[in-house]
């Protein structure tokens, strides 16, 4: 694993933003653990997530990802580029079940750019070459210039 | 009763706190490793009040934070969500979480009381092939201060797949 940088090596400031500019795309490989851990951080106990016996008995192959679960980190992976609290929207539709060995990717760039304000595309997709979520956002990033004044650091 | 008069039809009121502990291990389970979901420091550093929450924290802030003292006086004709879904499948069919939206019009900080009502929006019934049906049903809540001030919208739509049975 690659050491973790500084945040600020990857945020995304208003004076930079075109469009086609793409975040840095994170990956994950999702494991039977990620659905425990989001079914008790959740609430969500719906057995298709955690009980292998019953989805199986549902005729699934296995237990799958919970939506909320693909949601939640593909928008970690948007917060990151352009900043904890800038979001203004985030939309997700879920286009297909992520299994446990898929190994998820974010997919996110920008289509619109006005002023600070930016709406992206954002995608889930997997290895296999599935997409998981399909989505649009917008964000009303920081410049480079207030986030100077804010604090410099 | 057709599904499509379930439009109208409020979810009870609810009064929600936002906590530290909650939303450090949510932010866990959704891999947001930004260090201002965890520390103090770090959220003050980034020009937080206090703790921010993951974008998608909000769609299940209540079930850690509704406290029954805390709790609104219930309206008779206000209808649970999971009530509604169970209804909506009561001639059997596949529930699916179909698209989810958030309107963010202010931070989440931990420490917040959230006031939260909801509503479903639009029921609408496509017919399919052979008799087959998918219902969408959206549901829109509101998250609001204590004084009435927006924070979130959050707009859920379920997909019920139906098969009609020979």
């Amino acid at each position: 694993m690659p050491p973790a940088g500084p945040m600020e090596d990857q945020l995304l400031y208003a004076e930079d933003a075109e469009v086609g500019g793409a975040a840095p795309e994170r990956s994950h490989e999702l494991t039977r653990t990620d659905l425990v851990r989001y079914a008790g951080a959740s609430g969500d106990f719906n057995p298709m997530h955690h009980d292998e016996v019953k989805a199986q008995a549902a005729g699934m192959p296995s237990v799958f990802g919970h939506g909320m679960f693909s949601a939640g980190f593909l928008a970690s992976a948007l917060t990151d580029y352009v900043g904890e609290g800038t979001l203004t929207r985030y939309a997700v539709r879920f286009t297909k079940q992520a299994w446990p060995g898929d190994v998820l990717q974010t997919k996110i760039t920008i289509t619109g750019v006005a002023g600070p304000a930016v709406d992206l595309r954002c995608e889930l997709v997997t290895d296999k070459g599935v997409t998981i979520i399909t989505g649009e956002a917008s964000a009303q990033l920081t410049s480079r210039a207030s986030a100077a004044e804010a604090g410099g650091r | 009763m057709a599904d499509t008069d379930l439009v109208g039809t409020t979810l009870p009121a609810a009064v929600i706190l936002v906590e530290r502990g909650p939303v450090a291990r949510f932010a866990e389970a959704v891999l947001a490793t930004s260090p201002v979901y965890q520390s103090a420091p770090a959220a003050a550093e980034a020009g937080f009040p206090s703790i921010p929450v993951p974008a998608t924290f909000t769609f299940i802030a209540g079930y850690w934070g509704s406290y029954p003292e805390e709790q609104p006086e219930r309206d008779p004709a206000a209808v649970n969500l999971a009530d509604l879904l169970t209804d909506l499948r009561k001639d059997g069919g596949l529930l699916l979480h179909g698209e989810q939206e958030f309107r963010y019009h202010a931070p989440v900080l931990v420490g917040q009381r959230l006031h939260s009502s909801g509503v479903v929006e639009d029921v609408s019934v496509k017919e399919g092939k052979g008799g087959a049906t998918m219902t969408a049903v959206k549901v829109r809540t509101e998250l609001t201060t204590p004084s009435g001030d927006p924070v979130v919208t959050q707009l859920m739509t379920f997909l019920i797949r139906k098969t009609l049975k020979a």
